[in-house]
């Protein structure tokens, strides 16, 4: 007997909540479900890695500015009130002057930035640690992970239950905080943006997204 | 055991999936995603009378053996009761394929009930479970002895006549009725897998 991945998610007689499971892994970007938002530059490619476990990656122009966001054209059907999303990402350089997201945030334009809501675990090269960010729609703020920024593939969780925001590296070592939670329903994003002018990449090999 | 075919749809995202087929059946109906937390798909008939109604199926590949499937949906229907909304397993596009095993909830029904034909005849089973507006889970097996309807996990319907035989696709359809208004069905989980 063939069992239901319906039952392997949810408990007897639960209504599931919306979920999503993308895996990254075909010919092309399902463009179905993902949406390109470029702020700045031209030049830039988001493509399937023809490497193993190489997922999809972003490559930035290596010409000025630079920000793409992929994400879900601003249909938002998780809650700031309790949702949670994994993301397996890893950047080829730790250096230099980029960053680069993954999490949930409210509307497309300028990524996760302030004035945005969202929250975020995010990379940034001027930071020692991946970080826990979140942003209000007016203001945002970051808390250390306490894991160094690397090169290498790492299992990230985000959540946020309004006021708390948390971030967990590998399965272990959560941070939470409570400044600046997003307050409005969210959609799954990840961004790689370059500030100057070197083709920077970030790589996803798997997003799961689901309300709490 | 070979793996048998599995599928899943969270609804999620920027678009319907091309795999999937609007078929319009009477005026114009949409499929979109639905911009709102736990939303999935929203199915809408238009605004006008004469019952605008539209299925969504996977235009007419038919995977799933009527005998041994499984269906597994999350939905709920909008405000506006004046509506008519089925989910399941179907032979074609049609508002009536001639094989089908449905879950029919609105206003084409007075309790949650499965409906299924088989090639020629089609009746239906109520259940003891009042209609709603609140989101629920069903389920719809298909065996070699019965068709069951289940609901938030517990067996509401066992029928034994008129089950389908011919292969079956996922089936989604929804029927303005009553009122001239846009009416709603909202679908957040759908899988279906031969067992």
């Amino acid at each position: 007997m063939t069992n239901s991945i319906y039952d392997q998610l949810n408990a007897s007689g639960t209504v599931a909540k919306q979920r999503v499971v993308e895996t990254f892994s075909g010919d092309a970007l399902d463009t179905d479900r993902w949406s390109l938002d470029v702020d700045d530059g031209s030049g830039n490619v988001v493509a399937m890695t023809d490497e193993v476990d190489g997922g999809v990656r972003i490559t930035t122009s290596g010409s000025g500015y630079d920000r793409v966001v992929v994400a879900f054209n601003n249909k938002r059907q998780y809650a700031h009130t309790g949702a949670e999303l994994i993301g397996v990402r890893k950047v080829t350089s730790s250096t230099g002057n980029h960053v680069n997201h993954i999490g949930f945030v409210d509307t497309l334009g300028n990524g996760f930035v302030s004035g945005r809501h969202f929250v975020s675990a995010e990379f940034h090269s001027g930071v020692t640690n991946y970080s826990l960010q979140s942003g209000d729609g007016s203001a945002i703020s970051r808390i250390s992970s306490g894991v160094a920024r690397d090169t290498n593939w790492h299992v990230f969780k985000v959540r946020t239950t309004n006021p708390t925001t948390g971030l967990s590296v590998d399965g272990a070592l959560e941070v939470t905080k409570t400044s600046n939670p997003p307050a409005t329903n969210m959609q799954p994003a990840f961004e790689e943006l370059a500030n100057d002018g070197v083709a920077y990449q970030g790589q996803v090999r798997y997003v799961e997204a689901y309300n709490t | 055991m070979a793996y048998k075919q599995h599928f899943i749809e969270w609804f999620s995202g920027k678009q319907i999936p091309s795999y999937w087929t609007l078929t319009q059946i009477v005026a114009t109906c949409t499929a979109t995603i639905s911009d709102e937390v736990d939303g999935g798909m929203l199915f809408q008939t238009d605004s006008g009378s004469g019952s605008p109604s539209a299925s969504l199926t996977f235009n007419n590949k038919r995977q799933y053996v009527a005998n041994g499937f499984k269906f597994i949906s999350v939905c709920k229907k909008g405000s506006d009761n004046n509506v008519g909304i089925k989910g399941g397993m179907g032979s074609s596009t049609s508002v009536n394929p001639d094989h089908h095993a449905f879950m029919v909830e609105g206003t084409l029904a007075s309790y949650k009930t499965l409906a299924t034909k088989d090639g020629s005849t089609g009746t239906e089973t109520a259940s003891s479970i009042a209609l709603s507006q609140d989101a629920f889970a069903y389920d719809i097996e298909g065996t070699t002895s019965n068709v069951t309807l289940g609901i938030n996990g517990s067996i509401a319907v066992t029928k034994t006549t008129n089950r389908p035989s011919d292969p079956l696709q996922p089936y989604l359809y929804i029927q303005s009725r009553s009122t001239a208004a846009v009416k709603n069905y909202n679908v957040r989980y759908l899988e279906c897998y031969n067992t």
